[in-house]
């Protein structure tokens, strides 16, 4: 167990550093000087040279590769060309939106797919199953960020019950905080419910039909029983995994559903730094966004481990 | 069926034909049975016949759509933000362009996009799992070294990160998404490779002196066949979706392309105005998605995959 632990820890540290190594080549990949890229119509050779100078980029290739990862490594991503500030402070100004976005969607989520799944798999074949199978096949299709200008259209113009778009943090109160993430919260945690709730629907019904359950109704157990202490406990093991695994991609998928709901989390500072060519803060992002998936991965991984004691990894 | 089996062993001592084109034929011979019986199956699965013939008419509809769509999508000579009414269902857009032409036109690009953008996913993330499950040692460990790097990366991220160097534009979109979803490729090709290497008609082909293209290609590839086709459907939809997404952003195609992210992207501004710029470029893709979803899902139930999953 602990030998298959390191192992993956290795793995991730071998990716989160190929990551890294991409992510540095990023901006030298792109086609022409970046530089006069960058600049755009505010060029000139001056400006040229210093903005050359501060990226490091007229030292040879394998000195600024070695520098980037003492900074990295240091935690210095270093500085928005377009504004100045250091791409660590307005990273540390998108996450926690991006992260409450998240945690909303993520909460919505489970609290959409956990009733319908159970229910979709104890009454199988029902009118309630196949509406809920429905509305599964529904809710992967759909793009979220339409899904969001609807909601916005229903319940912020139409009904004005929840604002349209902005954030407020949750020092301002909880449902103040709340109010403005439950449309994107909701947005983003349908398609997320929809992908869960097939997993909960089919592992419990795997499960339904195994012997044990079997003997646990032979002996006598109510069928309340049964479900919730034999059944439903078996067969959320693997749907834990997928709700990690799953929960970060919620995370990437935050970068269009902030745009749409006009909240300046990481992923409208990734795509506003697209258009200002400010690559430091694209590089920034991006290694943010791979790391945090990674890990993500990495600890679903260990805790699937102790989750379910069969698995043992040798 | 008797006549196959004379046929076949008519051929052997006649001496004219080599033992690995033989035994090319009967892997051809059990692979139309195979195909017979799944066709029998695939007209039995209810979700995957109404998905095909819905995806026939979108496929139909992007064939011919700039013929028959009742304006011009780019005719902006008529009111801005006209509700839905029988000279426009679909109302206009901020350009005064008829929003129901400008749909039935996109259809054409999103379904261009999303299945070049699977089939160029498909065919070298395919490649790529042959060749690692087949020749394991260093080759394999490249591979899937790569393909566990590509896949560190969320495909919203990677496809952004590709536009962001690249440049926006069609091409670098197909390129972008096919890159992102290459990984599920790759890694469900590898993995049904690893077992069918060792079964016996491998062994066979190997034996009677068959090349490693030739068993790669001839022998192993068409047994995958099924996780690959369900794959490549759901990747269809993925890349209409990602395509959309990406476009929504303002980092897809060009924006003289009447695509459906476009309007998207345009009817955002003029929620509150114009409620049908939002609403019908949104149920054309999802409903496009869920005819390929629908369809994607019979042919894993008719072909019995297991193993793939969406997404």
């Amino acid at each position: 167990m602990t030998q298959y632990i390191i192992r993956r820890l290795i793995h991730a540290a071998f990716i989160i550093w190929g990551c890294a190594t991409i992510v540095f080549f990023l901006i030298r990949l792109i086609p022409g000087d970046p530089v006069i890229q960058m600049l755009g119509p505010e060029y000139t050779p001056e400006a040229a040279d210093a903005l050359n100078r501060k990226l490091g980029l007229n030292e040879p290739l394998y000195i600024q590769y070695v520098k980037w990862f003492g900074n990295v490594a240091r935690g210095d991503l270093g500085d928005s060309i377009a504004t100045g500030e250091t791409v660590v402070g307005a990273i540390k100004t998108g996450l926690p939106k991006t992260l409450s976005i998240t945690l909303v969607a993520f909460v919505i989520g489970l609290l959409i797919a956990l009733p319908a799944g159970i229910a979709s798999a104890l009454r199988r074949n029902s009118p309630l199953d196949y509406a809920a199978s429905l509305g599964s096949f529904v809710g992967v299709s759909m793009p979220s960020f339409w899904l969001g200008i609807i909601l916005i259209l229903l319940f912020a113009v139409r009904l004005q019950w929840l604002p349209a778009i902005g954030y407020t943090p949750m020092s301002d109160g909880l449902w103040e905080w709340l109010k403005h993430l439950l449309l994107p919260g909701l947005a983003l945690g349908s398609g997320y419910a929809a992908i869960l709730m097939r997993f909960i629907r089919a592992g419990l019904l795997e499960v339904m039909g195994s012997d044990y359950v079997r003997t646990a109704r032979s002996k006598g157990l109510g069928e309340r029983a049964v479900i919730v202490r034999h059944a439903l406990r078996n067969s959320l093991v693997p749907v834990v995994t997928v709700a990690a695994l799953q929960l970060a991609g919620l995370i990437s998928g935050a970068v269009i559903t902030e745009t749409v709901f006009s909240i300046r989390g990481m992923g409208r500072i990734l795509v506003g730094a697209i258009f200002d060519k400010d690559y430091p803060i694209v590089q920034g992002v991006i290694l943010l966004v791979a790391v945090i998936f990674v890990l993500t991965n990495l600890l679903v991984d260990i805790l699937y481990t102790f989750l379910d004691p069969r698995i043992r990894y040798g | 069926m008797v006549e196959r089996r004379e046929q076949t062993h008519r051929s052997e001592p006649a001496g004219g034909v080599s033992a690995p084109d033989q035994l090319d034929r009967l892997a051809e011979q059990r692979r139309t049975l195979q195909g017979n019986r799944f066709l029998r199956r695939l007209r039995s699965e209810r979700k995957a016949m109404i998905g095909m013939v819905l995806l026939v008419l979108l496929a139909a509809l992007a064939l011919v759509g700039p013929y028959i769509a009742p304006y011009d999508p780019f005719d902006d000579d008529f009111e801005i933000f006209e509700s839905p009414s029988l000279r426009h269902p679909m109302g206009t857009d901020s350009f005064g362009r008829d929003l129901l032409s400008r749909i039935i036109v996109g259809t054409r690009v999103s379904f261009t996009i999303g299945l070049v953008a699977a089939l160029t996913s498909m065919v070298v993330g395919v490649t790529m799992g042959l060749l690692a499950g087949y020749y394991g040692g260093w080759l394999d460990s490249i591979i899937m070294r790569f393909i566990d790097l590509l896949w560190a990366f969320p495909v919203i991220i990677l496809t952004v990160g590709m536009v962001a160097v690249f440049g926006a534009g069609a091409r670098n979109v197909i390129i972008a998404i096919a890159l992102a979803y290459l990984t599920n490729f790759s890694r469900i090709v590898r993995s049904e490779v690893l077992s069918l290497r060792e079964q016996e008609f491998t062994t066979a082909a190997r034996t009677v002196g068959a090349t490693d293209m030739r068993i790669m290609f001839r022998h192993i590839l068409p047994n995958t066949a099924a996780p690959i086709i369900v794959q490549t459907t759901f990747a269809v939809g993925l890349g209409i979706l990602a395509e959309s997404g990406l476009t929504f952003l303002g980092l897809g195609v060009d924006p003289s392309t009447p695509s459906w992210g476009l309007a998207l992207n345009e009817g955002r501004d003029f929620v509150r105005q114009a409620w049908w710029i939002s609403v019908f470029p949104g149920l054309a893709i999802a409903f496009t998605v869920l005819t390929l979803n629908l369809f994607g899902d019979g042919l894993r139930d008719a072909l019995d995959v297991r193993s793939v999953n969406q997404g």
